[in-house]
């Protein structure tokens, strides 16, 4: 059916390690007591790079043609522009 | 009025398979419903006097007593992604053995993650951890925490519960055709992935900050 199948299964294996591998740095970064800002930020950081991870090999977004990837961006870009639209109210009530 | 194809000038057809156009769509609505949820509750920690980081109202460690189901429940979920990647590349070879093989497991380990999940609620109401319980009414930055915290893992619950319904159907699924079998996986392989994202940004925010 699929000849590429092969190959890919040992990728996603490195990907799942991966991921397991980010999760007990996430952890290890809150236990570590980082200023509340840095903890936010780092925790951030490394539940981003999961996802991209996940949407990059498990979802297949790196083969996909650029209507999906498209869709896919556009749901970030609104995500971000929520997470920056809320920012000059917090700026505001700091 | 002549059309003019693809085919006709000797270009291949490139058509988007509308199923997986139709599930990535359906998935963009979803980034926008748990973003509109994630950004609200990202204001609140970060903008509310009462609430803010740091600020003594707001929960430290969030809920902290329930961080090791979480994080149980965090490589239950991963795992489950990659089983049905895996499930999906038996479905693409024709191998509907390997395909039952990895879906059982991936159905198993969603049975287990609201397993865990309802031992975790059962833990909170127990303790009176609820937006109305007494604890929570004595202080306005809990109360918040934990509207926020029963609405979005519920709501994610609820998700969980949608993917294991139709990972199970597909299980059970008698399909003869490899590639239309295989497209139908691949569509629920995709849903099951974006509950796993939705829990890599859950679990950070409500069990480790």
């Amino acid at each position: 059916m699929n000849p590429k199948t092969e190959p890919r299964e040992n990728l996603y294996l490195s990907v799942y390690l991966a991921l397991v591998g980010l999760t007990v740095l996430t952890v290890a970064c809150s236990a570590a007591g980082f200023a509340p800002i840095l903890g936010v930020t780092a925790a951030l950081s490394v539940a981003g790079m999961k996802a991209g991870l996940i949407g990059y090999y498990f979802m297949h977004l790196g083969e996909e043609r650029s209507l999906i990837v498209g869709i896919a961006a556009a749901g970030v870009l609104a995500v971000l522009a929520l997470a920056l639209g809320i920012l000059p109210d917090i700026a505001l009530r700091l | 009025m002549s059309v003019v194809t693809a085919a006709a000038l000797g270009l291949p057809e490139e058509r988007e398979d509308p199923g997986k156009l139709g599930i990535w769509l359906f998935l963009l609505s979803e980034v926008l419903l748990f973003g509109g949820f994630f950004a609200a509750y990202v204001m609140t920690r970060w903008g509310s006097p009462v609430c803010a980081l740091g600020a003594p109202a707001w929960p430290e460690g969030a809920a902290r007593s329930a961080l090791y189901p979480a994080l149980l429940n965090t490589l239950v979920l991963i795992t489950s992604s990659y089983t049905v990647v895996r499930a999906l590349c038996a479905a693409q070879r024709g191998d509907r053995a390997g395909f039952r093989r990895e879906m059982g497991v991936t159905v198993a380990l969603g049975v287990c993650f609201l397993a865990v999940k309802g031992f975790e609620y059962a833990l909170k109401f127990h303790h009176g951890l609820t937006p109305g319980g007494e604890f929570a009414l004595a202080n306005p930055g809990f109360r918040v925490f934990f509207s926020f915290y029963f609405l979005m893992t519920g709501l994610h619950g609820l998700h969980v519960a949608v993917g294991l319904a139709w990972n199970a159907l597909l299980l059970g699924s008698r399909d003869a055709s490899p590639e239309r079998f295989a497209r139908k996986v691949e569509y629920a392989a995709l849903y099951w992935h974006f509950v796993d994202v939705v829990w890599v940004f859950l679990f950070p925010l409500f069990y480790l900050i």
